[in-house]
């Protein structure tokens, strides 16, 4: 009936109009920002990808140990009382090692948390997958890392990791859950990309990440899984057009720089810089209690189970790690928002906050005579 | 902080958004000879920020507002990617008349694709049998 298309075509011109004006209102922020709290429930994980971040895998000193259910639940109440934290990720390591997995959930529940759970999969079974469910899990990650297996377990050093990814995955699209596909993109994966988000999208997925491969813990070993500026833009291409093509919530999480990459072409992906002190932080619980500013740091700021957080992210270390830059940065506008990339992998690779992060640092003779008409555009966040 | 004048102008927006989908509701049940088509089930869900790394944010390039207006940015090298395929429509946002999503129409492509990847055996065969199941 004409009159009603015509109706409904107004009707969504005008949403369409009202979600540009939210997204101006709240300065080009998502209206439902964090801050965000992941809990690395455990060291311990059953794969051993070479990419991983996990920085005690570099620096295992930097975990004095694991809390028991009693000490997660306590300092969760102590996160929702002091913080008003409404939503936390189960992180690790792989959290569902932990046997106490299902109780330190149902304590989250009970307490009317929302939880995001980020895992590889390979123990994410039937039961657990509804246990999940039932229990306020509204987000599952996990990563595909190629389109055969060769690629994806010769990355996870895991043989069989990449059935067992794709049948949990298969699960979450039977039971029609919410999940996020992810993308670690690395030299030796890359050219795959279109074939493996291809496989995310069949399998369900209501949301891609791609990440570039951001070298820390054992990837801090394994610095030539860096892709290339031009495979990067590239998969950035193909991710875009996939985005559009079946209308999927993508974002490249990891920072790219408008410096070697202009993001502008990529209309619907969302990109991110450095998070750390901002609205949408997102604080990482280390396995023993102790804070740091994201998960990819090895910056502590203190102990949750001694301090309030309050007191932590006022204090001079957050201050230290957020107004860090390398001098070759100094000048750009856009420094401020882009933060030079990842600190956090400047810190863990090079021992300071003020190196070049390896990504920019790998890449520091290719930026433009005048590199900064690119970075102006992102002054204003 | 939103000025007084931005906060009255997406006032002014919800309070047509309210008003027209009240005449589409009237015009709706008195002119449709059958009953109105059946509201598709919701397949998007209001997007949850994946958190394990940085949070994503919205860049004023993605902001930008209608293709008329889209300019390309003088850049310091020379692009490799096509020229982008402008398209305003975001991916999925919450109604401002419903706590609802708004639906996407991708649930056939995604059948299509999911075809077309098992006719090209890329799944597993015991991954490939339980998605034909």
């Amino acid at each position: 009936m004409p009159r009603r298309n015509w109706l409904q075509t107004t009707l969504r011109r005008w949403q369409r109009e009202l979600a540009a004006e939210r997204v101006r209102l709240s300065g080009g922020r998502p209206a439902h920002a964090g801050p965000y709290y992941i809990l690395e429930l455990t060291t311990r994980c059953n794969q051993d990808c070479r990419y991983c971040y996990n920085v005690w895998k570099l620096r295992p000193e930097l975990v004095t140990g694991e809390m028991d259910t009693g000490g997660w639940c306590d300092l969760i109440a102590k996160l929702q009382d002091e913080a008003g934290c409404r939503r936390v990720t189960f992180s690790g390591g792989e959290p569902l090692l932990r046997d106490d997995f299902r109780a330190i959930l149902a304590f989250c529940h009970r307490r009317r948390l929302a939880g995001i759970l980020i895992t590889n999969g390979q123990r994410l079974d039937a039961g657990t997958l509804a246990f999940c469910l039932d229990h306020g899990v509204d987000m599952f990650e996990l990563t595909l890392l190629g389109a055969d297996a060769v690629t994806h377990d010769r990355l996870t050093c895991t043989p069989g990791s990449w059935e067992r990814a794709l049948a949990a995955m298969t699960r979450l699209y039977k039971a029609q859950a919410p999940w996020c596909g992810v993308f670690v993109a690395t030299s030796e994966n890359i050219g795959q990309v279109r074939q493996t988000v291809e496989m995310l999208i069949a399998l369900g997925a209501t949301a891609i990440m791609f990440n570039r491969f951001n070298p820390g813990g054992r990837g801090a070993h394994h610095l030539n899984l860096m892709p290339s500026v031009e495979q990067v833009r590239d998969a950035l291409a193909v991710v875009d057009e996939l985005a559009a093509t079946y209308s999927l919530f993508a974002s490249a999480s990891i920072p790219i720089m408008p410096c070697l990459v202009d993001t502008s072409p990529y209309r619907h992906i969302g990109f991110g810089f450095c998070a750390a002190a901002r609205d949408n932080a997102y604080y990482t619980v280390g396995p023993d209690g102790r804070v740091r500013p994201c998960n990819h740091s090895a910056t502590v700021l203190g102990d949750l189970g001694t301090q309030s957080l309050a007191e932590m992210l006022a204090g001079p270390v957050l201050a230290e790690f957020t107004a860090a830059a390398p001098e070759v940065c100094r000048p750009c506008p856009g420094l401020a928002a882009c933060r030079a990339g990842c600190r956090a992998a400047a810190e863990v690779c090079f021992g300071s906050l003020a190196e070049p992060e390896p990504w920019l640092r790998a890449n520091l003779d290719r930026l433009p005579p005048v590199p900064w008409s690119l970075c102006e555009k992102i002054v204003t966040l | 902080m939103a000025t007084p004048d931005k906060q009255r102008k997406s006032l002014m927006l919800r309070l047509k958004i309210t008003l027209v989908s009240l005449v589409a509701l009237v015009l709706s049940a008195a002119c449709s000879p059958k009953p109105t088509q059946k509201t598709p089930t919701i397949t998007c869900y209001e997007p949850v920020m994946p958190t394990d790394t940085p949070e994503p944010i919205v860049t004023c390039y993605t902001a930008t507002a209608s293709p008329p207006t889209f300019t390309p940015t003088p850049m310091c090298y020379t692009p490799t990617a096509p020229p982008p395929t402008f398209t305003p429509t975001p991916t999925t946002f919450t109604s401002p008349i419903s706590p609802l999503p708004t639906p996407t129409s991708t649930s056939e492509a995604r059948h299509l694709l999911r075809e077309r990847l098992l006719t090209e055996d890329r799944f597993p065969r015991d991954i490939a049998r339980e998605l034909e199941s």
